[in-house]
């Protein structure tokens, strides 16, 4: 029984930043057709900018911090929201500069460059946080503290709620704005159809920045959120953004809401295999992958079964 | 045939000037002039291919004009984005309806009034005299628009174009794909926004349903005008008998 409420607890964390990272391929895909293959290292790019601010404050208030290894009062009070914020604000910044650099040269035409000068630019990203901040891995203090509370004997840390909650609650939140508010419905206009959406005098171009710049911050709050649990490492992004990734395909790409349950779904599948037996975990994760693939190509709630409807 | 922009006549609405349309290599529409006189009902009619949609196309901006000028009240719109120019009064219904699938029949229309940034109540004023004209959507209004019959789809598009307030209203083939008595009531309702005092520029290649509608008609070969009249003319025109009109109408 505790170690199930283990298991389903580190699976809805670990699920809760697949399905933000999920959420985010969804984003760009749905409204210009292109992906962003720089998106891991976007991840590692908010691990990092965070653990930055968080140093930064650390020393601001007066004690002399280890960039590597943080007190836990560096993360506590304000500290860690203020990071999440500037992350948010600086990767807001990268999606512009991505798409405007990597997506916008292409757009329109045939052919996968997109494919490479994302790849590209995403290299240029990790290259340029080995220079500024080396490969060594950096632990990251959780806001909540990083002391194991025990539930129904389960040993559970508080970062991992902290995760699912707030991945959770900024699902919610963006679903609720792309169905309800104007913003939302003339983005869905774009992805729907851009040439019929621009006809309604909705700026498509900008539509698309907003796209990959909402995208790129839910990627870098993602790689803040988990770093806690993980540790910061520049080669951090790559993983977790093949495994939204699957659990983007696995969901439907082209569906948010099934992107959102790819992403847990993988995350709990991950963290079950891996009682059982970690050795196994990428075989059976991808051998499932494969499957569901083989059986629904489109994944369980892609274009497909939604044209039945 | 006479020119319909008689010398008496005040600037036309719209007034496509030498136009030339091209896809890469392809020239599509080549040296195409049309003037749509405010408050009248102009038709381009012609066989399918022969360019009607893509000169639609170029007027909304969604298409870069390879040669000739586009003006708007007499301003060059030429050159102006296609987001900008619904602003500056032209609001299409596309072929084939494309209705945004998975957005309501409500927020379709919404949609439309999108340029023009209206509080919730005005949006739903507007809204409301959509349904007042296609009374058909209004018992939809809160399904998807993919699950719409054809019919409501295109009252859908043209509701959607008229939200946006135009002075120009394009119409790219309302009847394709219809039942006939589907395609009787979109031309019943065509009628009634002419009467309004709309002007309309409809795109057809049921050439005797637009012909009798329009005031001034125009017949599109192959990228070229090659005749012009009033509506009433080009409909006992031999030529344009046998070519659109065919046996059976
Ligand atoms: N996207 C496109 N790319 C290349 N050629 C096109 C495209 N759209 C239309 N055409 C060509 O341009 C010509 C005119 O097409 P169109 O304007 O759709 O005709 P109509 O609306 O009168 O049926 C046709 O020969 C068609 O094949
Ligand atoms: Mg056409």
């Amino acid at each position: 029984m505790s170690t199930l409420l283990q298991l389903v607890v580190s699976g809805l964390a670990v699920g809760g930043v697949y399905a933000l990272i999920a959420l985010s391929f969804s984003i760009t895909f749905t409204t210009t057709k292109t992906l962003n293959f720089a998106q891991g290292e976007f991840v590692a790019a908010g691990a990092f900018l965070g653990v930055t601010v968080l140093y930064l404050l650390a020393k601001m208030s007066g004690i002399a911090p280890n960039f590597a290894s943080l007190p836990v009062s560096a993360s506590a009070g304000v500290n860690y929201p203020i990071a999440v914020l500037a992350v948010g604000v600086v990767l807001g910044v990268l999606g512009l500069l991505i798409f405007l650099a990597a997506i916008r040269p292409f757009a329109g035409q045939s052919g996968m460059n997109w494919v490479m000068s994302t790849i590209g630019f995403g290299i240029i990203v990790q290259s340029l946080g080995l220079a500024i901040w080396g490969p060594a891995p950096v632990n990251v203090p959780s806001p909540l503290g990083d002391d194991v509370i025990r539930i129904m004997g389960a040993g559970i840390r508080p970062q991992e709620i902290l995760v699912f909650v707030v991945a959770l609650v900024l699902m919610i939140g963006l679903d609720q704005v792309m169905r309800r508010s104007r913003i939302g419905k003339a983005m869905r206009a774009v992805a729907a159809n851009p040439q019929v959406a621009a006809l309604m005098g909705i700026n498509v171009t900008a539509m698309m920045i907003g796209a990959y710049a909402l995208s790129s911050v839910l990627a870098g709050i993602g790689g803040l959120l988990i770093a806690p649990i993980t540790s910061a490492s520049l080669f951090l992004g790559m993983g977790i953004a093949l495994k939204a990734f699957s659990g983007a395909i696995v969901g439907g790409l082209d569906n948010p809401r099934g992107c959102i349950f790819g992403g847990f779904l993988l995350g709990l599948l991950e963290s079950g295999v891996a009682l059982w037996n970690a050795q196994w975990r990428e075989i059976v994760i991808f051998g499932l992958i494969i499957a569901v693939l083989a059986i629904r190509p489109n994944g369980l709630f892609g274009a497909r079964s939604l044209d039945k409807v | 045939m006479t020119s319909p922009s008689a010398s008496s006549a005040p600037a036309p609405l719209l007034e496509v000037q030498g136009v030339s349309l091209a896809y890469g290599p392809i020239v599509a529409v080549r040296d195409v002039s049309i003037a749509v006189p405010a408050g009248s009902v102009v038709a381009i009619v012609g066989a399918n291919g022969a360019g009607k949609t893509t000169l639609l196309k170029a007027i909304c901006g969604l298409l870069p004009l390879s040669g000739g000028s586009i003006r708007l009240d007499g301003a060059d719109i030429s050159t102006l984005a296609a987001h900008k120019r619904v602003g500056c009064g032209i609001a299409l219904s596309p072929e084939g309806r494309q209705v945004f699938p998975d957005q309501t029949v409500a927020d379709n229309l919404e949609l439309g009034a999108y340029w023009r940034n209206l509080s919730q109540k005005d949006l739903d004023a507007a809204v409301e005299e959509q349904f007042a004209i296609f009374p058909r959507l209004k018992e939809r209004r809160n399904q998807p628009s993919v699950t719409l019959s054809g019919g409501e789809q295109q009252m859908l598009a043209i509701g959607r174009a008229l939200m946006a307030a135009p002075r120009l209203l394009l119409l790219d083939e309302p009847s394709l794909g219809l039942a006939p008595l589907i395609i009787k009531d979109i031309f019943k309702a065509i009628v009634r926004l002419r009467d309004s005092g709309m002007t309309i520029l409809l795109v057809e290649q049921m050439a005797n349903l637009a012909l009798a509608v329009a005031d001034t008609a125009y017949v599109l070969e192959n990228g070229r005008v090659t005749m012009t009249g009033t509506g009433q003319e080009l409909l006992r025109d031999p030529k344009v008998r046998a070519a659109y009109l065919g046996a059976g109408h």
